[in-house]
């Protein structure tokens, strides 16, 4: 009798546990992979020195970036004209484009701040002149060299920090690490500037932006 | 995370200035040429007056007397030279293939570079081309036997 009690009793709280609501499994929301905000920005630093025309450099740039699920897909495009030389005069002009997706680390995606790695890949499209007078051993001499289609290429790896100023106005900068630069089109002058990268002295180059940029939520 | 954005910030600055000396540009715009005894194979003392063809200048040789700079026309592949004494004189041109033009820093003057150098001809015992290209790094060009 006592043993048919405890099987009844056992079969009971067997039932009982089995009874139990499962424990409902945490889903995974579905990613959104629409673009939730544009932020659209210039570069301040190339616009600074083109307005305050303290040296020979006419720029400006441009920057779109959209920003899907963690990703923001940047779009970079600009201009230059830079003028250099003492004893010579050297023009190099053109215009460049960079294309790329940064990883945006931050856990806020409505703040609109930005704390973020990403590559990019750049090309530029320039020209340039070189004039200048000078004696080789020949006598005094006019030297006019240029190359009219120019392109290069190149990889970068940008760092990228943006913080929210007032209302939909960001601020920050980035670090750019450019690197397997190559240029095409060269004759006997060699590029002495590449538009958007620099000095074509270094292979490899860093730079330092600063931008200013408006956003516009797609959706609240 | 502030003073680590500062601190990249200020280094990236620091990073971009450039300090350059001309001096320190490995181009020459020149090519160096010596003279050797053809028996001993040692460094020969020349007297010559060094004259090159469309060139109004007369070339002094270095302090030693076994050597010259000679400037290469950048407007023609070939250059002759002339080596003349009061009992001899010599022919030598040269030629490129190549010519770089580049500019090593908006303060010191564009540098020209040969490229590919080669004897076309000459009137000395012999001559041997050890460096094609005009360069600090290399401190000889041509090797002229007599």
């Amino acid at each position: 009798m006592l043993r048919s009690i405890f099987s009844i009793l056992a079969l009971t709280i067997g039932l009982v546990v089995l009874a139990q609501p499962a424990k409902p499994k945490k889903e995974k929301e579905p990613v959104d992979f629409r673009p939730y905000e544009v932020k659209i920005g210039v570069n301040a630093i190339r616009g600074i020195r083109t307005l305050s025309g303290s040296d020979d450099l006419t720029t400006y740039e441009f920057q779109t970036a959209f920003a899907v699920h963690k990703y923001n897909l940047v779009f970079d495009f600009g201009v230059e004209d830079h003028k250099r030389g003492e004893s010579f005069a050297y023009d190099n002009k053109g215009s460049y484009y960079r294309i790329g997706f940064d990883r945006n680390f931050t856990k806020d995606k409505a703040s609109g701040n930005v704390l973020s790695l990403g590559l990019r890949y750049a090309r530029a499209n320039f020209e340039d002149q070189l004039l200048f007078t000078t004696d080789k051993g020949f006598g005094l001499q006019d030297y006019l060299l240029q190359n009219n289609s120019l392109t290069a290429r190149w990889l970068e790896v940008a760092f990228a920090l943006r913080g929210r100023i007032v209302s939909n106005l960001y601020m920050g900068f980035t670090m750019r690490w450019q690197f397997l630069r190559q240029i095409n089109g060269e004759g006997e002058l060699k590029a002495f500037d590449i538009p958007g990268f620099g000095k074509t002295k270094r292979q490899n180059s860093t730079a330092f932006d600063y931008y200013l940029m408006w956003r516009i939520p797609f959706r609240e | 995370m502030k003073k680590l954005a500062i601190i990249l910030s200020g280094l990236m600055i620091i990073s971009c200035q450039d300090i350059e000396n001309c001096e320190t540009n490995d181009n020459l715009d020149f090519m160096v040429v010596r003279f050797y005894d053809l028996e001993s194979e040692s460094s020969k003392k020349i007297g010559f007056t060094i004259t090159a063809e469309n060139s109004p200048y007369t070339f002094t040789p270095f302090t030693d007397s076994t050597g010259v700079g000679l400037p290469l026309n950048p407007e023609d592949t070939t250059t002759t030279y002339f080596f003349d004494s009061d009992t001899s004189h010599f022919e030598l041109e040269i030629s490129y293939d190549e010519l770089q033009v580049t500019i090593f820093d908006p303060k010191c003057d564009p540098f020209y570079t040969f490229i590919g150098l080669d004897t076309v001809r000459q009137t000395f015992d012999s001559t041997v081309v050890v460096g094609t290209v005009t360069n600090r790094q290399i401190s000889t060009n041509v090797e002229i036997y007599f």
